[in-house]
């Protein structure tokens, strides 16, 4: 897998932060986001579970989420929904230096979770088994995805629906022993840069594609030419839990936002223009 | 491994540790029962198993039809 630091495409993105609970300090994950405009978290599942599964401070949590949780017919599905939601409002709550139940998630036409009224911010969120995986950006756009690294993908068929031809042709040189991780690597960071544009897997996997392991990750064409440039950053890790995670970055190109706390959210320009506009007589 | 009993009726996402790989797997493992490719885009839209088997059964007689 790709190193964490040699990536030279694309913004910096460092190994992910593991959280351990809700009395972490936080301090680096403020640290990261301050120095690279981006963070990844990572956290088990059974230290963001709530304590009480119908309690009045879940619901004040999850807000809005809360009726949709309600509606989860299967004990497992809703514990990693609450305990998903918790991580990601307490590491947004962390950074933004406010009160996770006052932040709103809501989601766009097509699922993309957002933080209402927070533009500074961009989320992701990811979970499968024991793990739950958070990314941060105030760059622009941000995607994130796990699997297990050991979870069997390379199988009869399968790579058909997931792989462009040239994808198909270097996992195939690949020694056999590899290719399953080499497809495990390539889903998870389809599954991230689907999520961070926003299309999930509506846009066909077989669209679009990433090079081999071991240099600068970007997005091809199907023929493997590249697609994306310096914009996008990409970024797959293999944790020591035995988890395989990939991120995608997008930098917008409208600088860094260095000061993502809530009460001063509003642009330095737009309130110093208006400010001119409202004091600054003839 | 833990298996559930549910009805056709359940929604996909409702199905214990379902997610995107079991979908393309299931897809898969479709493709080859009924020797068609069948439009991922209606198995990603498609809410519950009943809705999947439709559009797998489909397939399945466009196959037997396409062989007379």
């Amino acid at each position: 897998m790709t190193a964490p630091g040699n990536s030279t495409v694309g913004p910096p993105l460092r190994d992910p932060v593991e959280v351990l609970g809700r009395e972490d300090t936080w301090d680096r994950v403020r640290t990261d986001l301050a120095e690279c405009g981006s963070v990844l978290l990572c956290a088990r599942l059974e230290d963001w579970a709530p304590q009480k599964s119908d309690g009045p401070e879940l619901r004040q949590l999850l807000g809005r989420d809360w009726s949709r949780y309600l509606d989860i017919a299967h004990p497992e599905i809703r514990l990693r929904y609450a305990a998903s939601r918790t991580l990601l409002k307490y590491a947004a709550g962390a950074v933004l230096h406010g009160d996770p139940e006052e932040l709103e998630l809501s989601y766009g036409p097509t699922g993309r979770p957002y933080l209402r009224g927070c533009d500074q911010i961009d989320i992701s969120l990811s979970h499968t088994e024991n793990l739950l995986l958070v990314g941060l950006t105030t760059l622009g756009l941000i995607g994130v995805d796990a699997e297990l690294a050991d979870r069997q993908l390379y199988s009869k068929g399968m790579g058909r629906h997931v792989c462009t031809p040239y994808e198909l042709v270097t996992l195939a040189n690949l020694p056999e022993s590899d290719r399953n991780a080499g497809l495990v690597r390539l889903w998870t960071l389809k599954e991230a840069y689907s999520k961070a544009i926003g299309q999930g897997m509506q846009f066909r996997f077989t669209e679009f594609g990433f090079g081999p392991d071991g240099k600068p990750v970007r997005v091809h064409r199907p023929d493997g030419t590249p697609g994306t440039g310096a914009e996008w950053a990409f970024r797959t890790f293999l944790l020591p839990s035995g988890y395989c995670v990939s991120a995608a970055v997008f930098d917008a190109g409208f600088g860094r936002t260095f000061d993502t706390r809530l009460i001063t959210m509003l642009d330095a320009e737009t309130v110093e223009a208006v400010n001119a506009e409202l004091y600054e007589g003839p | 491994m833990d298996v559930w009993e549910v009805d056709l009726d359940t929604m996909v996402d409702e199905l214990p540790v379902w997610d995107s790989v079991y979908l393309l797997r299931l897809l898969t493992v479709l493709e080859e029962d009924t020797g068609r490719a069948l439009p991922m885009r209606l198995i990603l839209e498609a809410r519950t198993l009943e809705q999947i088997r439709t559009h797998a059964a489909g397939a399945w007689r466009t196959s037997v039809g396409g062989e007379r």
